[in-house]
């Protein structure tokens, strides 16, 4: 078991590779602490959502870990069996995604969506999986969760579908959430709602985020250290109030020069 | 001054199944003079996309009026239509869906010279060499295919095909919202360019505030099929009056913690759906200012200062600073 003191994960000098092509990922190392919230920042391409593709062991066909490690609570992930990765998936470890649609089966009601996440981990989810399923809408303030519950994804708002993607993320109590551009696909006066309930579900739990984004106000707002990737590469990271207010590296200067 | 163009109270409805109707675009106005640029603002679902593309007669208006250069799009028949199209031309999202992957950009770039009788042969290949030096690439391009280009490269392209024909009205449909942020500040620096010097329309439609405000010397806001406020850039930016502009503007989050963790008066819920408009003004279910009046009274747009005009019946403090 680790501690408050000892990291949550620790990534080692982890590559990634598509067949014989240059790495898009290359000897990045971070830890991320118990409740933290640590964001990866960079453009398309510079390999940060194959980061956290490669923590959940769910990198698209071809892709593989070539070198480094990672150790959750101490454990080797990089050497976990699919059927291993199954249990981590959605328990220990879950991922909220950009597009809630893509993500959530179009034939099945809402509640019962948010109950097979509970069913698939009795032992972090204890009590009726519906019941529960009805909870965690309620958690996330969904209006009349009962009635939400029996509707279809595209019954739902954008809002709506990834509030439904958040119960489902906390509903096995994770310690570590991976959220992958979750505002990103929202509207502006929507995308602050959901950062919001994501913090707030954090708080109540003691998860630690790991927030994948292209957007540097979206790390300003919520994160408490943030990486900046470059090429496949960790070019600069630190508090954000130290990498934003103060850039170094010549890359993160460019990217706060654009967006001011 | 004659406007180049004028939309007056457009309509574009969407009839469905069972009877029911998707208002996008529902009673909307729009006015652009020669040579300005025009920020179209709003959130997904608003109606933006649709009401440019209605200006283009690319949808069917259902009611109102489209008129370009004095003459009376909404009613002219197809054949008077087209020798105006090349007047007026659009930039779309995705450039990659934009261009023929089969065809060489030479090709795509001399298509519309040919069309419209500008130019023809080897001297319209020579134009296009042109036309790729103007967007910022080397006319040695002209040989190859889309798929060899970056997106902001293609994006490029397609601005040079856009103004192959030296169009008046120039329609930017989202069009650096899939590019990575570095890109996109150097394609709003040419569009700027572009309509400086060609003396050109635009009409940009965005949900992005930020550019906007680096292309753009007039802003429309829209909400739920109908503009909610119009005024000068700088004006909005710093003195908005509708409420829902305030939201627009307060859910931008700062890339400095410092200024992005300040607190923030933001509306409820989402964006209601386009099938069942509120009754009243359209932001009231979600406005923190709405009182017993905006329920049941639908606000029209007036004057709220020099160039700008509001629909609120409670606009916000437009007083600027002394």
């Amino acid at each position: 078991m680790s501690t408050a003191f000892e990291p949550l994960l620790r990534v080692d000098g982890l590559t990634v590779a598509f067949g014989q092509e240059p790495p898009v990922v290359r000897e990045v190392s971070f830890e991320v602490m118990p409740g933290e919230t640590v964001g990866i920042v960079g453009e398309s391409g510079s390999g940060k959502t194959m980061t956290a593709l490669s923590i959940m062991r769910l990198l698209p066909p071809g892709g593989r870990i070539v070198r480094g490690s990672i150790l959750f609570a101490g454990t080797p992930l990089h050497q976990y069996s699919e059927a291993q990765m199954r249990q981590v998936r959605g328990g220990d470890i879950s991922m909220v995604f950009q597009d809630p649609f893509t993500c959530l089966n179009p034939v099945m009601r809402i509640g019962e969506q948010v109950a097979e996440a509970a069913r698939l981990h009795r032992d972090r989810a204890e009590g009726d999986p519906y019941d529960l399923a009805l909870q965690m809408l309620r958690a996330v303030h969904l209006p009349d969760p009962d009635r939400i519950a029996r509707r279809y994804p595209h019954e739902l708002s954008g809002g709506q579908r990834q509030r439904v993607m958040i119960a489902m993320a906390f509903i096995c109590h994770p310690r570590l959430l991976i959220a992958d551009e979750p505002s990103t696909a929202l509207d502006v006066t929507v995308q602050l709602q959901i950062l919001h309930l994501m913090r707030e579900m954090q708080q109540q739990q003691r998860t630690a985020v790991l927030l994948i984004t292209h957007d540097i106000g979206v790390v300003a707002y919520t994160c408490d250290r943030v990486l900046v990737m470059h090429e496949g590469q960790i070019v600069e990271s630190g508090s954000v109030y130290e990498v934003l207010e103060h850039p170094r590296h010549p890359y993160t200067q460019r990217l706060l020069e654009a967006v001011a | 001054m004659q406007e180049l163009v004028e939309m007056r109270e457009v309509m574009v409805h969407f009839p469905l199944q069972r009877g029911e109707t998707v208002r996008a675009v529902d009673g909307a106005n729009l006015t652009l003079a020669p040579g300005e640029a025009v920020g179209l603002v709003g959130e997904s679902g608003c109606g933006k996309s649709t009401l440019a593309r209605a200006l283009l007669r690319l949808v069917p208006l259902s009611a109102g009026e489209v008129w370009f250069d004095g003459k009376p799009l909404h009613r002219l028949p197809e054949r008077e239509l087209r020798p105006l199209r090349r007047q007026m031309q659009i930039v779309f999202q995705d450039p990659m869906a934009s261009l023929n992957p089969r065809l060489r950009i030479g090709h795509i770039l001399t298509e519309p010279l040919e069309v419209h009788g500008l130019a023809r042969g080897k001297q319209a290949w020579q134009q296009a060499g042109r036309l790729l030096e103007r967007v910022g690439l080397s006319p040695e391009y002209l040989n190859r295919y889309p798929h060899e280009f970056s997106g902001g490269q293609r994006q490029r392209i397609c601005i040079a095909r856009a103004i192959a024909t030296q169009p008046r009205l120039l329609v930017a449909d989202e069009p650096t919202s899939a590019l990575d942020l570095s890109i996109r500040a150097q394609i709003h620096a040419l569009l700027r360019d572009l309509q400086r010097e060609l003396n050109m329309a635009i009409l940009f439609v965005t949900h992005d505030l930020h550019a906007v405000r680096q292309v753009c010397s007039r802003v429309l806001v829209m909400y739920l099929g109908k503009m909610v406020e119009s005024a000068p850039a700088d004006r909005l930016f710093t003195a908005p009056a509708h409420p829902y502009t305030h939201a627009l503007l307060d859910a931008v989050l700062e890339p400095k913690p410092s200024l992005a963790r300040r607190p923030r008066n933001l509306p409820a819920g989402d964006v209601p759906t386009a099938l069942r408009v509120p009754a009243g003004c359209r932001f009231h279910t979600r406005c923190p200012y709405a009182q017993e009046r905006c329920r049941v009274e639908e606000p029209e747009l007036r004057a709220a200062g020099e160039g700008h005009q509001v629909a609120c019946h409670y606009p916000l403090s437009t007083e600027t600073e002394p």
